[in-house]
C-alpha cells in the first residue's frame, strides 16, 4: 500500500464522515427553517391569547397553551419528590455492589425505554379504569367523576414517563457536590439525613431545576400518551377543576393535521401552532442547558 | 545479559553503570537538533534546543517535570502535530534532513522514529495482531510467512518470545504490566524503525519488570539509535551513553553520562543530580 | 451504605437519643422504598396493561372472536374482498384480527429508519470523535441534541405536510404517505440516540491506543478504522439496539405519515399501520371490555416486553465495552 494511497483514505473517510455530520445539521436547519417560515406571520399576541374560531381555521391557541401548562405544571408538582428521592437514594444512600442498586438502576432505565403508547394504555388501564374508578367508588358512591379521562390522570402518567428524566439530572447535580462538604457536615455531628437533605440538596438545586425543566420540555413534546387520558380537541372552557379534560398543543397539532377537514385552510394556523410548541421546546431546553452550564462554573470556582 | 558491574560507581549518584567498550573514535550523528524551540499557543515549550543524537546510543534526557523533555521527544516524531496550536521554529536534522520541513511525510517519518509510551497500550487485540499492526498498515510484508516471522523476531528482540510464542492469539490485555511493556516495544520494533522513542518506559512498572526494561534498552543498543526521557537519574546513569539535562525548556548541558554525572559543568546540573530539587 | 465512615451513631463517645436515631431509621426506610418506585412502575405497567389484554384468552366472548392462531396464522376467509390470508380488519362483519400486516409495517418502517438513521449517525460520530477540530465538535452535539428535542408529533407534522409531498414530487410514489416517508421521519427522530451512544463509545476507547497507532505511522482514518471503532464496537451495536428499540415503539410520527393502511405486502411505497399506530388509531373507538379492546391492549403488552428486553440486552452490551476497554486491561 503506497502513502499515497493511503492518504487518499484519510482524506475520504474524513469528507465522508464530515459529510453525514453536514447532513444531519442540514436537514435539522431544513426543518426549522420550514417550520419558521410558513408559521412566523401567524404568531401575533392575539394568536397566543384567543380561542379558536370557524373550526379551527381561525382564532388562536390559547386554550391549547393553557391545557398544555396546567398539565406540565400539575405533573411537575408529582414527578420532582419522588424523582428528588430516588436521586437521593442512587447518588447517596445506595450501596453500588449491592443486588438491590443494580435492580433500581435498571429499572429506571428501562423505564426510559417504555415506548409511549404504552404509558398511554397504562394511563388508561392503571389510572382511569383503576384508581379514578375506585375513587369514584370510595367518594362518590360509584358516580362518574374520576372514573374517566381527566387532566389529573394525564398528568400522572406524564410523570412516570419523565421520573428517569428527573433522576438522571438530579444525580448528576447531587455526584457534582464536592465531598468536601459532606465530610465537613459529617464532622460537625450530622446524621445522613442532615447532611444531604441540609447540605448536599441545597447546593444540587440547580441540578433539580434542571431536571424539572427537562421534564416539562420531555412532557410538552408526548402525545401518545395522553391520547385518551384527558386530551380533547374542542372543549367549550378551560380546565379548572383536576377531573376536567383539556386541550393541548401537541394534541391539536396531531388532530388538526390529520382530521381536519380543510387542511389548507388550517395549514398556516398549524404551522404556527408548530412553531409555538418546537419554541416553547428549545427555550425550555437551552434555559437547561444554561442552568447546567453556570452550575458547572461555578463549581469550577470553588 | 550483560550484568551491571560496581567498578565503576558515581559518588554524586551512588549508583552503578554498566562497563561498556570504549566509546568508538568517529561517532555517526543521527539526529541533531538545531536551534529548536517549541510554542503551545502562547507559552514557550522549549528554548533553543540544540542537541546530537548519535547513532547506535542510548540518549537520556532527564529533568525535573515540566521542563519540556516529554515535549522535545515527541518532536522527533512530530507527535506534536496532533496538538492543536502548537508551533515550532528551528531544525531537526535525520541524517541531514530537516524532518520539520513542510514536504516531510509523517507517515514514513513515524515508521522510521518509533515510539514507546509511559503507560503500555496495546491494542485491545490479539498479541500477534499489536505486533503485525504496524506491518499491517506500512505494507512491510509481502506475505502471511514473511509477517509472522517478522512478529517472532520483533518479539524475540523484545525478550518476550518466550512467553507468549504458545498464545499469540490471546488477547494482549492478558498480559502484565511488564509483558504489555515490553509487547509495545516489539510492535514498535517490527517496523524495523532507525531511531527509537521511549517516554519514561520503566516508570509505570515495578522494580523488577523495570530492571528487564533496563536490561531490554540495553541490548536494543547494538541495532537502534534510542533516545530515553526519565525523571529516574539513577535509571539514566544506569543505562545511558550520552544524557542531556533540561530545565524550564532550555537545554543546561548534554554530554557523555560518566562526564555529565562525575563532573557536570553547570551548577544546576549538579544541584538537579544530587537532589537539591526536581 | 454510605462511603462516609464517620457516623454518629452508637459506639462513639455519647449515645445518639433514640428519637433522632428512630427519626433517621425512617427517612432511610423512606429513601429505599422510593427508590423501588420505578420498578413499581414498571410492574404497575405490565400488570395493568396485562390485566386488559389476558382475558382475551379466556373471556368466551373473545375466544369466539379471536385466539392466538387467529392473531398469527393464516386464515381462510370466504369474501373475495380479503384475498390475503392476512388481514388486519376488526372493524367489520367478519372481524379480521391477524397480527401479520401490523408486524410487516412495524418492520418495514423500522428497516427503512435503521437503514436511514445508523450509517449516518455512526459516520457523523466518527467524524466529531475522530476528526473534527473542536468548534466543531462543540457545533455538532448540541445540534444533535436539538434534534433529540423535537418533539415526535412536530417530526411526524413535518413527515405528513412536507416530505410527503417531496418524495411525492421526486419518486411520485402510488401512494403519498407510505413506510418510506414514514421511515425517513423515524430515522430523524432516532439519530440523537445512536448518535450519542457511538460518540460515548468512541470516546471511552482511551488516547493511549490512538497515540499508539500515530506513532506506528498510522493516519486518523487508519487509526479509527483499525483501532478505534473495533474497540469501539460493543457500544456502537448497542446504540444500533437502543435506537431500534426506540423506532418500534414510536407512535406519533407513523400515525401520522404512514398511511395507516394495514396491507399485507412487502412493497415499501404503499402505505402501512405499525403495531404502535394501530393502538393509537383504534383505541378511541372500541368498547370497552370488547375482542377488539383486548388485542389493542395486547399489542401494548407485546410492544412493551419486546422493547424491555431490547434496552436490557443494550444496556447490557454497553456495560460490557466499559469492562472490556478497562476492566481487564
Amino acid at each position: 500500500m503506497s502513502v499515497a494511497w493511503r492518504r487518499q483514505f484519510d482524506r475520504s473517510l474524513r469528507w465522508l464522515t464530515a459529510l453525514a455530520a453536514i447532513g444531519i445539521l442540514g436537514m435539522l436547519a431544513i426543518m426549522i427553517g420550514q417550520i419558521a417560515y410558513h408559521g412566523w406571520e401567524k404568531i401575533t399576541w392575539e394568536f397566543l391569547t384567543a380561542a379558536p374560531t370557524h373550526g379551527m381555521t381561525a382564532g388562536g391557541i390559547f386554550p391549547a397553551i393553557f391545557g398544555t401548562a396546567a398539565l406540565v405544571l400539575i405533573m411537575t408538582v408529582f414527578v420532582t419528590p419522588f424523582g428528588v428521592l430516588a436521586a437521593v437514594y442512587f447518588s447517596e444512600y445506595a450501596d453500588r455492589q449491592s443486588w438491590s442498586y443494580r435492580v433500581a438502576r435498571q429499572a429506571v432505565n428501562n423505564l426510559a425505554g417504555v415506548p409511549s403508547i404504552v404509558f398511554g394504555l397504562f394511563g388508561l388501564g392503571f389510572f382511569v379504569q383503576f384508581v379514578g374508578k375506585q375513587v369514584d367508588r370510595t367518594l362518590y358512591g360509584g358516580a362518574l367523576h374520576y372514573g374517566q379521562p381527566a387532566i389529573i390522570w394525564a398528568a400522572l402518567t406524564l410523570a412516570v414517563l419523565t421520573l428517569p428524566v428527573v433522576i438522571v439530572s438530579v444525580e448528576e447535580a447531587l455526584q457534582a457536590v464536592s465531598q468536601s462538604y459532606r465530610e465537613a457536615s459529617y464532622a460537625l455531628g450530622s446524621t445522613k439525613s442532615q447532611v444531604v437533605f441540609r447540605v448536599v440538596l441545597p447546593h444540587a438545586l440547580p441540578g433539580v431545576l434542571t431536571g424539572a425543566i427537562l421534564a416539562v420540555s420531555r412532557a410538552a413534546g408526548e402525545v401518545a400518551p395522553i391520547l385518551f387520558v384527558g386530551a380533547a380537541y374542542y372543549l367549550p372552557h378551560l380546565p379548572t377543576k383536576l377531573n376536567d379534560q383539556f386541550m393541548e398543543l401537541g394534541y391539536h397539532i396531531f388532530i388538526l393535521s390529520t382530521q381536519s377537514p380543510d387542511v389548507d385552510a388550517t395549514k398556516p394556523l398549524l404551522y404556527a401552532t408548530v412553531l409555538v410548541l418546537l419554541s416553547l421546546t428549545f427555550l425550555l431546553n437551552a434555559l437547561a442547558i444554561i442552568i447546567r452550564a453556570r452550575l458547572r462554573l461555578a463549581r469550577r470556582s470553588v | 545479559m550483560v550484568t551491571a558491574t560496581t567498578d565503576r560507581e558515581f559518588p554524586l549518584l551512588r549508583t552503578a553503570v554498566r562497563e561498556r567498550p570504549a566509546a568508538a573514535s568517529a561517532k555517526e550523528v543521527r539526529v541533531r537538533a538545531r536551534h529548536f524551540s517549541l510554542w503551545y499557543r502562547d507559552r514557550q515549550a522549549l528554548d533553543d534546543i540544540s542537541l546530537d543524537i548519535y547513532s547506535r546510543q542510548i540518549t537520556a534526557i532527564i529533568g525535573p517535570s515540566g521542563c519540556g523533555k516529554s515535549t522535545f521527544l515527541r518532536s522527533l516524531n512530530r507527535m506534536n502535530d496532533l496538538i492543536p496550536g502548537v508551533r515550532a521554529s528551528g531544525e531537526i536534522l535525520l541524517e541531514g534532513h530537516n524532518l520539520l520541513a513542510p514536504d516531510v511525510d509523517v507517515v514514513t517519518l513515524r515508521r522510521r522514529v518509533g515510539m514507546v509510551f509511559q503507560q503500555p497500550n496495546p491494542f485491545p487485540k490479539s498479541i500477534f495482531d499489536n505486533v503485525a499492526y504496524g506491518l499491517r498498515i506500512n505494507g512491510l510484508a509481502a506475505n502471511a510467512g514473511e509477517r509472522a516471522a517478522r512478529v517472532e523476531a520483533a518479539l524475540q528482540q523484545a525478550a518476550l518470545w518466550d512467553e507468549v510464542k504458545d498464545r499469540l492469539r490471546k488477547s494482549a490485555l492478558t498480559l502484565s504490566g511488564g509483558e504489555q511493556q515490553r509487547l509495545c516495544i516489539a510492535r514498535a520494533l517490527a517496523v524495523r524503525p532507525e531511531v527509537l522513542l521511549m517516554d519514561e518506559p520503566a516508570s509505570a512498572l515495578d522494580p523488577i519488570s523495570t530492571a528487564k526494561i533496563e536490561d531490554l534498552i540495553f541490548e536494543l543498543k547494538s541495532r537502534y539509535t534510542i533516545v530515553i526521557v526519565t525523571h529516574n537519574m539513577q535509571q539514566a546513569a544506569r543505562v545511558s551513553d550520552y544524557t542531556a539535562f533540561l530545565l524550564q525548556g532550555r537545554l543546561i548541558e548534554w554530554g557523555e553520562t560518566a562526564r555529565l554525572f562525575k563532573t557536570p559543568a553547570d551548577k544546576r546540573t549538579e544541584d538537579y543530580i544530587t537532589g537539591r530539587f526536581g | 451504605m454510605s462511603d462516609l465512615a464517620i457516623s454518629v451513631s452508637s459506639g462513639t463517645l455519647q449515645r445518639t437519643r433514640a428519637p433522632r436515631r428512630w427519626r433517621e431509621r425512617a427517612i432511610t426506610k423512606l429513601i429505599q422504598l422510593n427508590a423501588w418506585l420505578a420498578l413499581a412502575a414498571i410492574a404497575l405497567i405490565l400488570v395493568f396493561v396485562a390485566r386488559e389484554a389476558v382475558p382475551l384468552f379466556y373471556e368466551p366472548a373473545s375466544q369466539a372472536e379471536v385466539g392466538w392462531s387467529r392473531l398469527f396464522l393464516p386464515q381462510h376467509y370466504g369474501t373475495p374482498a380479503a384475498p390475503l390470508p392476512y388481514v388486519w380488519q376488526p372493524v367489520s362483519t367478519e372481524p379480521k384480527y391477524s397480527l401479520m400486516p401490523l408486524f410487516l409495517g412495524t418492520l418495514k418502517v423500522t428497516i427503512i429508519a435503521m437503514l436511514f438513521a445508523a450509517p449516518l449517525a455512526l459516520a457523523a460520530a466518527v467524524y466529531t470523535a475522530e476528526f473534527a477540530p473542536g468548534w466543531v465538535r462543540e457545533t455538532v452535539k448540541p445540534a444533535v441534541e436539538l434534534l433529540a428535542g423535537f418533539p415526535s408529533v412536530v417530526l411526524g407534522f413535518f413527515a405528513l405536510i412536507v416530505l410527503a409531498s417531496w418524495l411525492q414530487r421526486a419518486f411520485d410514489f402510488d401512494y403519498r404517505l407510505n413506510a418510506v416517508n414514514a421511515g425517513i421521519a423515524l430515522g430523524l427522530a432516532v439519530i440523537p440516540i445512536i448518535y450519542t451512544v457511538c460518540e460515548d463509545a468512541l470516546g471511552a476507547v482511551p488516547r493511549g491506543l490512538r497515540e499508539a497507532s500515530w506513532a506506528l505511522g498510522a493516519t486518523r482514518a487508519e487509526t479509527a478504522w483499525r483501532v478505534v471503532l473495533p474497540a469501539a464496537l460493543p457500544g456502537i451495536f448497542a446504540g444500533c439496539v437502543l435506537g431500534f428499540g426506540r423506532a418500534i415503539g414510536e407512535t406519533m410520527i407513523v400515525l401520522m405519515a404512514s398511511g395507516n393502511a394495514a396491507i399485507t405486502s412487502w412493497s415499501f411505497t404503499e402505505s402501512v399501520r405499525t403495531l404502535s399506530a394501530t393502538i393509537a388509531a383504534e383505541l378511541a373507538e372500541v368498547v370497552f371490555g370488547s375482542p377488539h379492546y383486548r388485542v389493542l391492549f395486547l399489542i401494548g403488552l407485546l410492544l412493551f416486553i419486546f422493547t424491555l428486553l431490547l434496552n436490557s440486552a443494550g444496556e447490557w452490551m454497553i456495560a460490557r465495552l466499559r469492562r472490556h476497554l478497562t476492566g481487564r486491561a
